[in-house]
């Protein structure tokens, strides 16, 4: 995770603006959630050591991740969606009732805020931050308008050819905008020529399954570094305290004795095998996914205590009924065959009842080629065992 | 709290119990001598010369490399410690035995700095292993950007809650490696 709070420092460090996107459960929204914290406390970074040449015990440790931007840092948070709009990310009209009557003020919007937060001598910041979680979900040329332009470093202030904000919409007095509202009850003015301030910095997260949301918008997107969030297997290998050199390749001789998060970590891997080959790699199944499989309980005492076997093998069926089958499902939509291949229904074990299997009719006279539905959690422990087991194969 | 330097690279070397028992023995035994130095296996011999700024070079044919490198926890002491070839393009850091006569051990890895140690009139591997520490040693010889040495050495398991980004995580290995060098960067 380290490395990818880098990875955006650095972007915001060129002068360029970050997108995380990859599939659910990867991360993103939890690395901006690191971020966040990163910007207040710089966590340590994964490069440089120092040394201390008193300390005999702990004599090495990691410089503090160094923040490229300057601080104190403004930090906004916002979710495109596809009611979100122009007015709520750059300019907008609110009515306000007086005793003379209506009239329509204008309120700034996210980013416009940004702009005039930095350019307020009163403010305490250096720079904002805006994130923006689901970015593909709103209409990018309709919330950013003109700003599109102002995502690119090039035309603000100090950069290469800055360009003054074209807001036609406000009315200029004697070289001073008319009054623009800002949330916390602020008002502003922006003067004739202003250019949008640098130290404005956007981090924005994009889901690269979302079947409901658009793709990317190309100018959009070539404003942004964009920061690939895979499915991590070693995550979960941290997570359970596995050692990954350790985990089997599962064979004929031994898949009957894999532990539960063994067969977790191994059914991963080859669904996301299958899937990147049968889909795309941006059809995978995050690694989020299967983090809440319970590893530890926490005893009377307070310590955490190890689950038993059984208990995570009922685990690991339930998110496979709530989480994991609903995913594939959605991705193999339009492909029985495939997902029946992938769910080893022609090639069951050899002995002993298995989850998966065709749909048959009582009457027995309709030939069908579909899945029986079936809830793996609600089945007997030893063909919970079996099939998981059976499916890392 | 002194000022905190800036590290280049750490070279460290997995001291094993045979090697823990040769350095801690009667430099004289029954049978013969034996080594009485650290060995640096061929493996490890790129990346130790390039450590010691003499990238390249041919071990054969290798001068004595000395540096002197200060104690980590006590930077006033400092100590040389001498790099040797060793035929079958291996080198070792001689003269670690802290019983010979003229022994070089270094300062950072001595008793008074809580360095395992065996008794003087230890006869073999078998009787030195209760005195070699559960989880293993190791010793590590850090070099700073300005091109200064420290001597140091870590023992046992790896302490829980460590990160996996503590520049310290290789220095508690698991398994049978041999050593390495932890780059900065």
């Amino acid at each position: 995770m380290a490395d990818k709070i880098d990875d955006v420092l650095s972007s915001w460090g060129a002068g360029r603006n970050a997108l995380l996107y990859g599939p659910p459960a990867t991360g993103k929204t939890r690395l901006v959630s690191e971020l966040f914290q990163a910007l207040n406390t710089p966590p340590e970074s994964n490069r440089g050591i120092l040394f201390d040449p008193d300390d005999t015990e702990a004599p090495f440790s990691r410089p503090e991740q160094e923040i490229t931007i300057p601080q104190p840092i403004k930090v906004v948070w916002t979710t495109f969606h596809q009611s979100y709009g122009y007015e709520d990310f750059v300019l907008g009209l609110r009515p306000e009732i007086s005793a003379e009557g209506t009239r329509l003020q204008h309120w700034a919007g996210v980013f416009l805020d940004a702009a005039l937060e930095l350019a307020d001598p009163e403010s305490q910041y250096k720079s904002v931050v805006i994130f923006i979680d689901e970015i593909n979900r709103g209409n990018a040329a309709r919330i950013f308008g003109e700003f599109m332009t102002f995502l690119d470093f090039d035309y603000r202030d100090g950069g290469s050819v800055p360009l003054p904000l074209p807001l036609r919409q406000l009315t200029y007095v004697d070289g001073q905008s008319e009054e623009i509202r800002r949330p916390g009850g602020k008002v502003a003015t922006i003067p004739e020529g202003f250019t949008f301030p640098k130290h404005v910095y956007i981090v924005s997260t994009m889901n690269s399954v979302d079947r409901a949301a658009v793709p990317i918008d190309s100018a959009l997107a070539r404003r942004f570094d964009r920061i690939e969030m895979r499915p991590e297997l070693d995550v979960l290998a941290d997570h359970w305290e596995l050692d990954r050199d350790a985990i089997p390749v599962p064979t004929e001789d031994n898949w009957e004795t894999l532990t539960p998060y063994e067969a977790a970590y191994l059914l991963l891997d080859r669904l996301n095998v299958a899937i990147a080959s049968d889909l795309g790699p941006e059809f995978e199944l995050g690694h989020g996914l299967l983090t809440p499989m319970l590893a530890t309980r926490t005893a009377a005492d307070g310590t955490a205590q190890p689950v038993e076997e059984k208990e995570a093998w009922r685990s690991l069926a339930k998110i496979w009924d709530d989480v994991l089958f609903p995913q594939l499902e959605d991705r193999y939509s339009g492909r029985p065959e495939q997902l029946m291949d992938l769910l080893h229904v022609d090639t069951a074990p050899p002995a002993g009842d298995y989850a998966w299997r065709l749909r048959t009719a009582k009457g027995g006279t309709v030939e069908a080629r579909t899945l029986a539905p079936i809830r793996v959690s609600e089945l007997d422990i030893d063909v919970v065992k079996r099939s998981f087991r059976w499916l890392t194969r | 709290m002194a000022q905190k330097l800036n590290i280049d690279r750490i070279w460290w070397r997995n001291v094993q119990p045979g090697e823990f028992y040769n350095i801690e023995r009667h430099h004289q035994i029954q049978g013969g001598g034996g080594s009485l130095y650290i060995e640096i296996p061929s493996s490890l011999v790129p990346e130790t010369l390039d450590f010691l700024d003499a990238t390249g070079a041919n071990v054969e044919n290798l001068p004595v490399i000395t540096i002197e490198a200060r104690v980590a926890g006590r930077p006033h002491e400092s100590g040389p410690i001498e790099f040797h070839r060793k035929k079958g393009g291996r080198m070792r850091i001689a003269r670690q035995n802290r019983q010979q006569p003229n022994s070089q051990r270094h300062p950072a890895w001595i008793a008074a700095r809580g360095f395992p140690t065996a008794p003087d009139d230890v006869r073999n591997k078998q009787e030195a292993l209760p005195y070699f520490p559960e989880g293993g040693l190791r010793i590590y010889i850090a070099k700073t950007v300005e091109g200064d040495y420290y001597a140091g050495f870590t023992k046992g398991p790896r302490p829980d809650g460590m990160k996996p980004n503590n520049p310290m995580w290789d220095l508690y290995p698991q398994g049978r490696v041999v050593g390495g060098v932890i780059d900065a960067d």
